[in-house]
């Protein structure tokens, strides 16, 4: 689905930010670019969005080489990106024109772009009462649901998301990472998200491509990158806590890669030769895959 | 990777950090935008100001700015011309007192043309000093520099502060045009009438982000004490460590004090003596010459 060739890229100030990545992703997949600032993340993720030009080395989305002229209407229905700050985003003064924008600009149907604003809108959890509002004046969190409900209308395979938690509360994060966990499990979509949150990338993403000044440091499962504490701190990044404890419980017959406290948990109870007390609602990594990623999870 | 950055980004590009302007303080800098950009109002010859042009064309390259970041200019040149000359076309004056000029089947008139002339190119003059020092300066060199000059604090800050959030503004609008390229906008298929309307689009995001940002710098400049005053809100005396940091050096003086030497004198020449005096003009007079010989 995408594939980077030696990619390389330099800001115009002469700031390296990328060089010599090679990577593909296939269709299904959810991934997690991590890294600690400046190692490239976003820079990675504009230029497989096509929203960069590589100074070297090429992308291909979808058999479209990304710098080719005049590829850009054919990419964004291959890839779509949602970026950090979702008051960049948002150009219209209604949040039904701003939904619908993206299809008018490819030249969808007056009639076909209806279906589709209602359409993406009830999947985003944007609800109709709220299409003829200015975005401005919702919610940051309900701005970001727009601002993705905006990318999703364009139908795209692969959906970018730059810092989906950023700025938001918990309750508000975890709806984000369900909502992209729906998309990726129930329609097919390859999530790409960028993130400084480990316990999130621990619980959702299934694979881990962890950034180092403009290098892939790791590249993997979720479970075998978080395994290399000793790697990932090359970059300042450290697994979750609870893989940590995991790992200083490895002594006592724990699985040493739990991922999630329910994991631990499990784990704990397995060791200890007891049952759970009580049983917990599961999100993210629990719940059974059933959609295209479930093959690269296993 | 990890290199050091080898550009600095001033409010219109980049500029090589090794570049030679960095050699001068920026009060010496400031001079010569005083001198550049202020210079071309006493001047109505426009020889003098074409030459000023070219001069400072001659320090863009020698600053090692890259010229294709001059290049984007053009346009604005083109867009100045056209709606000077086209006023002095369209509404030149008291036709019975001027000198009609009968040309590709309309009738132009001479003295506002050559007004137009004359104020277009003091005005291009004025704009490449200014184009100059803001590719070349940082919103923090004009900080130090109003700052070495004693500047009260309250107008520094606020002048800087406006700088930053116009380079702000730039990366924001940069931003916001990516996030319509990843919407399917395709800039090179839309006719002219089009990118104006996207331009009203562009003010809904750049706006409202401007204002969210204004709101958390006042807040911010209001949790670190700062006052108008530049005084701390506890009394006492704020240490002025940028003049600490960047003292002002003989060479530096001496240089600022030449350009503004020398504009003063450009200044007081064309009061007294009218010697830049567009009269005086030899282009004029080939041009007089030419209308008198039709």
């Amino acid at each position: 689905m995408i594939r980077a060739e030696r990619l390389a890229f330099r800001y115009p100030d002469g700031t390296p930010a990328l060089d010599g990545v090679t990577l593909t992703i296939a269709a299904g997949e959810f991934v997690a670019l991590i890294g600690q600032n400046g190692a490239g993340k976003t820079t990675l993720a504009k230029c497989l969005a096509g929203l960069l030009r590589p100074t070297h080395g090429r992308v291909v989305v979808g058999g479209i080489d990304t710098a080719a002229k005049g590829v850009m209407k054919a990419l964004v229905r291959r890839i779509g990106y949602v970026f950090q700050n979702p008051d960049h985003q948002l150009f219209n003064t209604r949040v039904y024109d701003e939904i619908s924008y993206g299809p008018k600009n490819l030249g969808v149907p007056e009639r076909e772009r209806d279906a589709v604003v209602r359409e993406v809108a009830a999947v985003a959890g944007v609800r109709p009462e709220l299409f003829s509002e200015h975005p401005f004046f919702l919610s940051k969190g309900l701005r970001q649901r727009v601002a993705i409900a905006s990318t999703l209308a364009i139908r795209p395979q692969v959906i970018v998301v730059d810092e989906p938690t950023t700025g938001q509360d918990y309750r508000q994060s975890i709806d984000v990472m369900e909502f992209l966990t729906r998309l990726w499990r129930q329609q097919g979509h390859t999530i790409i998200i960028v993130t400084h949150e480990m316990p999130i990338v621990a619980a959702y993403a299934q694979r881990v491509i962890a950034l180092c000044r403009g290098r892939v440091l790791a590249d993997g499962p979720t479970r075998e990158v978080f395994a290399q504490p000793d790697l990932l701190a090359q970059t300042f990044v450290k697994p979750p806590q609870v893989t940590r404890l995991a790992r200083a419980w490895a002594g006592a017959g724990v699985r040493a890669d739990a991922l999630t406290v329910d994991e631990l948990v499990d784990e704990v109870v397995r060791v200890a030769g007891g049952e759970r007390a009580v049983a917990v609602p599961r999100a993210g990594r629990q719940e059974p895959p059933a959609g295209p990623g479930a093959q690269a999870d296993a | 990777m990890g290199e050091a950055q080898i550009a600095k980004k001033t409010l219109l590009g980049m500029v090589p950090a090794d570049s030679p302007f960095y050699r001068f303080h920026p009060v010496g800098r400031m001079a010569l935008l005083i001198f550049l950009s202020v210079t071309p109002l006493f001047i109505d010859m426009p020889e003098v100001n074409l030459g000023l042009i070219l001069v400072t064309l001659g320090l863009l390259w020698w600053g090692r700015v890259r010229m294709q970041q001059v290049r984007r200019y053009l346009p604005l040149l083109v867009t100045v011309a056209i709606f000077m000359f086209g006023v002095a076309f369209l509404a030149p004056g008291n036709r019975t007192a001027l000198t009609p000029i009968r040309s590709v089947g309309a009738t132009f008139y001479f003295e506002p043309m050559w007004w137009a002339f004359v104020s277009y190119c003091r005005l291009i003059a004025m704009l490449f000093g200014a184009i100059l020092y803001f590719s070349t300066n940082r919103e923090r060199d004009t900080l130090v520099a109003l700052r070495s000059l004693g500047v009260p604090f309250a107008v520094s800050y606020v002048a800087a502060l406006s700088l930053r959030s116009a380079g702000m503004f730039m990366e924001d609008f940069k931003t916001i045009r990516e996030a319509q390229q990843a919407r399917g906008l395709d800039l090179e298929s839309l006719s002219v009438v089009e990118k104006a309307k996207l331009y009203t689009m562009y003010t809904v995001p750049l706006f409202a982000v401007a204002l969210r940002r204004a709101d958390e710098i006042s807040n911010a400049l209001f949790a670190k004490g700062y006052t108008l005053s530049g005084r701390p809100a506890g009394g006492g005396r704020r240490t002025d460590y940028l003049r600490a940091q960047y003292p002002v050096r003989a060479r530096d003086w001496a240089v600022s004090v030449g350009l503004v030497g020398a504009f003063a004198l450009v200044a007081a020449l064309s009061k007294t003596t009218g010697v830049f005096s567009d009269h005086l003009s030899p282009l004029r007079a080939v041009v007089v010459g030419m209308v008198a010989a039709r």
